[in-house]
């Protein structure tokens, strides 16, 4: 807003009079500015100048609109407009000067902001009319690689377009509606193909045109952007989205006025999910999935709306009856309160899998019909080894109270009491050997048929329950557990039992006897699934060893007095694939060692029938 | 000794080894009464209906049966069925001795009466010990 100032001053240039909008302007009270001359409040050079210009008003020259430079009382620089004419007396003579001064600052400091912005603008903005551009910034140059501002204003938006735009009308024409419609409607926002002025150059863009008026004439004002990279990128998720075999669909959550969800709706979907499920993407974009799938409320409504609020992701497989397939179906949540589904084919997986399961029973069944029959003839030989010895021991006696020379009796003797015991003793040890080992491999066996109970367990409760139970071995050889707070996992707690049991119990069996033994217990989440780790410091294993260690009566050092069945490890990995984890070891030598078991935080599907009814 | 019952101890047992070591092991451990053995189930059974039928068997006869399950032609779990469900044979009482320790199918004998379920290899001093807390007239003389 100028504030107009009105002033006096004499021959010598000193204020006569002002008005109090210079009190305003300048910061100084009018008495302190009036008997002074006006150059004292300018800077040195300037000063130079105006006083040539006042003379020459004296002279009688009118000075209108002459743009000069002030200072306030804080020293801020005040730019001033002054529209000045020689001040007469009754006679005519010139006592004086007198005029208006307008204030420029504002609008100057308008002025350079405006310019700033449009200058500086990284965006292409530029002003045109109904047929060609009036004014552009420096961006817009670079944008379309025209030379001058001069050289731009001389062309149509049509010269910078592909010739035909999306749907194959034509670009002058089309842009002539863009320009019409923003006129009216006040503005105009679209896609567009541009055109490099130099290089021809075709590239996609966003144009916003805004109507407005400078200067009394209405124009439009255009920002440009070049979205290529955006365009790439939805080309290439476009191209994904259509193409792959996973069926996508993506759904937003309807609430009830309580806010709890109630339905979901389909927005969006892909080819593949109308191929799949033989629903066109006409039928089922934007309907409610209790309408597409016919139930209320529709399936998996708690577990999806879960996703879609909290954002957690969630996986599960299914069977889909109609088509006799499996699918892994993962949800995740783009945002709030919107979720899709990911849904990939895995019935040839699944079939693969079940063939495998199918053999491993089938192994395990040879397994235990074989040591199941083999414990019959076992029956005879200990039974019969034993009869032997006590026949033997009748011999002898009737031996010893026969009447017959010493030397036979001798003879007799030494057969009867040594060698033949010393056979029958070879005999009875190797069958009880056998009894071992068609025991070991009935339990191990076993466990591959044992009924799954599969429940959420408290690992932490778990393993109270082991080091309770272990509490003897565990004192006896003095060893130190630490254990950490463990995550839950899903699975048979008796099996869950007798693996961690298992593995506590090699870590104590073979614990280094020249250090105490230390037991580390720990646990993590890891890509959804519970981690834990049992670690010691004991003997560790030779790295020859360690792919043989899972094997069943696998012994490092079978004659070593500590030494177990050799079934703990085969049993600890079988009851692993039984609750679809897995197992590993990292160890060293002479160190110790961590055995790692990775078990599912989800409910699962055991991965074979049960052994009961 | 009049009022007294004889005991009578039938063996049902296919393997000819598994049979004489439960005999001698028996007699071993001072056990004397007689001892009848049978290498299958449907044996066994004709023996028992006969002995019901038979007025040549005297009612001073009673009989323990050690029942392996595992025979051919009719095994132990059918013979000890059909025991079960006969009026007369299903008081007496019935030891099954077998190999297997399967939990399903010792469950099942129980279920189906059974008195005993004992897996081989027997242990017979503690077998003859256990045959006398069942309150049977087992005369046992010790050597």
């Amino acid at each position: 807003m100028s504030q107009d100032l009105h002033w006096q001053c004499d021959l010598d240039g000193r204020y006569v009079y002002l008005n109090p909008a210079w009190e305003r302007v300048f910061g100084y009270p009018i008495d302190e500015m009036l008997g002074h001359k006006f150059t004292e409040f300018q800077t040195p050079e300037q000063a130079a100048l105006d006083i040539k210009r006042f003379a020459q008003l004296l002279d009688g020259q009118l000075v209108e609109g002459l743009e000069t430079v002030h200072l306030g009382k804080s020293g801020q620089p005040i730019l001033l407009t002054f529209y000045a004419k020689p001040l007469k007396d009754a006679s005519g003579n010139v006592i004086g000067t007198l005029g208006t001064a307008h204030n420029k600052t504002d609008l100057i400091r308008h002025a350079t902001k405006y310019h700033s912005l449009f200058d500086g603008n990284r965006d292409a903005v530029m002003i045109q009319d109904e047929t060609h551009f009036l004014e552009c910034n420096p961006a817009t140059l670079e944008m379309f690689g025209c030379p001058s501002v001069e050289a731009f204003c001389k062309l149509h938006p049509g010269n910078l377009s592909a010739e035909f735009q999306a749907g194959g009308i034509s670009a002058f024409a089309l842009a002539n509606q863009k320009i019409a419609d923003a006129f009216t409607q006040g503005s105009s926002h679209f896609e567009w193909l541009s055109k490099r002025w130099d290089n021809g150059k075709i590239f996609p863009t966003e144009v916003l045109l805004s109507a407005m008026v400078i200067d009394g004439a209405k124009v439009l004002l255009a920002t440009v952007r070049d979205i290529s990279r955006r365009k790439e990128a939805e080309e290439l998720f476009s191209m994904l989205f259509q193409s792959m075999t996973e069926m996508v669909v993506l759904h937003e959550i309807i609430f009830d006025c309580m806010g709890t969800p109630i339905d979901y709706r389909i927005t969006s979907c892909n080819p593949a999910f109308s191929k799949v499920t033989g629903v066109p993407s006409e039928l089922a974009i934007g309907k409610l999935a209790s309408e597409v799938y016919g139930m209320s409320p529709p399936p998996y409504l708690s577990e999806f709306s879960k996703v879609g609020i909290t954002g957690e992701p969630f996986e599960y497989t299914t069977y889909y009856k109609p088509m006799d397939k499996h699918f892994s179906i993962s949800v995740v949540s783009p945002r709030k309160n919107v979720f899709a589904t990911i849904t990939t084919d895995i019935t040839d997986m699944r079939h693969v899998q079940d063939a495998i399961s199918e053999k491993n029973k089938e192994l395990e069944n040879y397994l235990y019909v074989a040591s199941h029959d083999l414990r019959a003839p076992l029956v005879n030989l200990q039974g019969f080894s034993q009869k032997l010895e006590s026949d033997l021991h009748d011999l002898l006696q009737v031996v010893e109270a026969m009447e017959c020379p010493h030397a036979l009796k001798d003879q007799l003797s030494l057969i009867i009491s040594e060698e033949i015991p010393k056979s029958v003793k070879f005999i009875s040890s190797s069958t009880a050997k056998m009894d071992n080992l068609i025991n070991g491999l009935l339990r191990i066996s076993r466990t591959g048929r044992l009924e799954m109970r599969v429940e959420m367990i408290d690992m932490n409760q778990l393993w109270a329950n082991i080091l309770s139970a272990n509490h003897f071995q565990i004192s006896e050889c003095a060893a130190q557990i630490e254990i950490g707070t463990l995550p839950y996992c899903y699975g048979d707690r008796e099996q869950l039992n007798q693996l961690f049991s298992n593995l506590l119990g090699n870590a104590i069996k073979y614990r280094d006897p020249n250090r105490p033994l230390r037991i580390a217990i720990s646990g993590k989440i890891e890509d959804r699934q519970a981690q834990y780790c049992v670690s010691d410091n004991g003997l560790g294993i030779e790295e020859r060893h360690l792919k043989r260690i899972w094997d069943v009566f696998f012994r490092v050092n079978a004659h070593a007095p500590q030494s177990g069945d050799g079934l703990g490890l085969s049993i600890v990995k079988r009851i692993a694939e039984r609750h679809l984890g897995k197992v590993w070891v990292d160890s060293q030598a002479g160190q110790g060692s961590s055995f790692y078991v990775e078990l599912k935080q989800q409910l699962f599907k055991a991965d074979c029938e049960s052994e009961a009814k | 000794m009049k009022g007294y019952k004889e005991l009578v101890i039938l063996i049902a047992e296919d393997d000819d080894g598994h049979a004489e070591l439960i005999q001698s092991g028996l007699k071993a451990a001072g056990v004397c009464n007689p001892m009848v053995r049978f290498s299958n189930g449907e044996q066994t059974w004709k023996y028992l209906c006969e002995s019901k039928a038979s007025p040549n068997n005297s009612p001073e006869k009673s009989f323990l049966l050690l029942l392996d399950i595992n025979m051919p032609i009719m095994d132990g779990m059918e013979v000890l069925r059909r025991i079960k469900e006969d009026a007369v044979l299903k008081d007496i009482p019935v030891l099954m001795l077998t190999t297997t320790d399967d939990p399903r199918e010792v469950e099942q004998c129980y279920r189906c009466g059974c008195n005993l379920y004992i897996t081989k290899p027997v242990e017979f001093p503690k077998f003859a010990e256990t045959l006398k807390r069942l309150g049977l007239f087992i005369q046992i003389i010790k050597i």
